[in-house]
């Protein structure tokens, strides 16, 4: 379907899929900001990218990532503003992955997605208890 | 104001969409304080336009038809040896 999304529509089953509500939300919401910050590396280089994007390896990193509330905590709180804020362990676990700076726009999909999360996921449950 | 924007797109004879909806576009992206907001135009098979925002993308296709949901929606690929939207079966058609 995609040539240069790797395995795009199995990423996106693998996010539906996943049980816990949090890290389902959470990992669906980095895939879709990966796609976006990646269509906008395809919009200012001047060529076709030689290296595809593995979306379903990004979608397992992001949902082990995710499993890890402390990080998925300090992400909530909005401590990770800039890209030079956001710990090693996202920029280490994506660098044999995809390109150095690639990394850094996935690792801030994670922490932008917490933010998402953090609307989507922490509002619903004090809703329903109304 | 995406949202409005659509609605209004929408109203337009399908022929014109694609064109109002690159201005309108380029309003939102001007106008936007919050933070800043960016869509970025890709080309898309059969004639069809694409805009790809953070999160989520609008396609309007060559009879105007409009369509629009998450990221995921879209799938990337070659469009005439550039990047571009091949396929967007994953969005919702805007009646």
């Amino acid at each position: 379907m995609s040539d240069f999304f790797l395995r795009q529509e199995q990423a996106k089953s693998y996010a539906n899929a996943i049980s816990d509500d949090s890290e389902r939300v959470f990992t669906q919401a980095a895939l879709c900001r990966a796609i976006g910050f990646l269509v906008q590396d395809l919009e200012s280089s001047s060529h076709f990218p030689e290296c595809p994007f593995d979306l379903l390896k990004f979608v397992h990193s992001v949902h082990a990532l995710v499993k890890d509330k402390k990080l998925v905590n300090d992400a909530l709180s909005g401590k990770y503003k800039n890209f030079e804020d956001i710990p090693d362990i996202f920029l280490t676990r994506f660098a044999n992955e995809a390109p150095a700076t690639s990394g850094r726009a996935f690792a801030f999909c994670g922490a932008d997605s917490a933010r998402v999360f953090e609307r989507d996921c922490r509002v619903k449950p004090a809703a329903a208890r109304r | 104001m995406l949202q409005e924007a659509i609605s209004t797109v929408r109203r337009a004879p399908p022929t014109e969409r694609a064109e109002l909806m690159e201005s309108y576009i380029q309003k939102i992206e001007q106008t936007a304080t919050e933070e800043p907001w960016k869509a970025t135009r890709l080309p898309a098979v059969q004639g069809a336009s694409a805009w790809c925002g953070k999160t989520h993308s609008v396609v309007i296709d060559a009879q105007g038809n409009i369509f629009k949901g998450s990221n995921d929606g879209i799938a990337v690929g070659r469009v005439d040896g550039r990047p571009g939207v091949s396929a967007w079966s994953g969005l919702k058609s805007v009646p």
